[in-house]
């Protein structure tokens, strides 16, 4: 820790627009991590952001078996770097976030001439419990 | 284990390199590395990375549990693989380190420059301070491409084994 004072969820809007892709780092029950990029972390509330779920499957097994996970997100705008410390709560398989986190990644996956490829599965929805300057 | 000179060339280029330990109360932890160079010679074959000295949780992980992910991408391709190691030793990272770090750092910010337009300039927020090595034995190597290959085995591989 820097001590630096660090933004809120909501001050950090820019990091959740999707232009730099985020990352994260998840463990298996026997210890072994996994790291990856993700394309997006959607914003949620004040307190939970949303993954989604198309098919990083070691990741999501990883999950299933040890619900923490860390993602660094990064703002496009002058490359500060942040750490979240996440807990998994729950999934949302339909609904309002699913249906905009749907839009999101057909958006992106155009971007990246990969249009029907990442097929949305779910929403994981996960409790920040910390954040940090990376 | 017999690694692909291909996956051996991505593994070494100049690209994004992202580090996952995790702390012996399961907690994992994202972290950035940089240089990374593989020794085939060695039998299982060794990664070398260099972390900034500042990743101190990574580096207690490290110490604690042994065990690292290494993702390497290709900013460009997005071309991607994934390493699963546990740790050998720690060095301190040499004057060449620095000159090598120097040379790379730029070589991937004209590269992302190049993939999406980013100031090279904005990417100094991201240069590490003081840097230091760990050297990972290689156990498993995965492609990390995105797409629905991901997580398929490269090393070692079936006939391998």
């Amino acid at each position: 820790m820097t001590g630096e004072a660090v933004p809120t969820l909501r001050e950090m809007g820019p990091c959740f627009e999707g232009a730099v892709p985020a990352i994260i780092a998840t463990a298996s029950a026997d210890g072994t991590p996994n790291i990856t990029h993700l394309s997006k972390v959607h914003l949620v509330d004040d307190d939970h952001v949303g993954l989604s779920d198309q098919f990083f499957s070691k990741t999501n097994r990883n999950l299933c078996e040890n619900p923490y996970a860390c993602v660094l997100v990064l703002d496009p705008h002058n490359y500060d770097e942040y750490r979240l410390i996440l807990r998994y709560e729950r999934s949302e398989r339909r609904g309002k976030l699913f249906d905009r986190i749907e839009r999101d990644i057909e958006a992106i996956a155009a971007l990246c001439g990969m249009q029907g490829v990442f097929k949305l599965r779910g929403v994981d929805i996960y409790r920040v419990l910390e954040i940090e300057r990376a | 284990m017999d690694l692909e000179p291909d996956v051996v060339t991505l593994l070494e280029s100049d690209s994004v390199i992202l580090v996952g330990t995790v702390a012996p109360d399961g907690l994992p932890e994202a972290s950035r590395g940089w240089g990374l160079t593989v020794r085939t010679d060695a039998e299982p074959p060794e990664v070398r990375l260099l972390m900034p000295v500042a990743s101190t949780r990574a580096r207690e992980n490290l110490e604690a549990t042994g065990r690292i992910a290494i993702t390497v991408t290709d900013v460009e391709t997005l071309r991607s693989a994934q390493v699963k190691g546990r740790v050998a030793r720690f060095e301190p990272a040499t004057d060449a380190d620095a000159r090598a770090h120097e040379r790379s750092f730029a070589a991937l910010a004209e590269a992302i420059q190049r993939a999406d337009g980013t100031d090279p300039a904005l990417l100094g927020n991201r240069k590490p301070g003081a840097l230091t090595a760990v050297v990972a034995t290689l156990e498993e190597v995965y492609d990390q491409t995105p797409g629905p290959a991901a997580g398929a085995r490269l090393a070692p591989t079936e006939e391998s084994q």
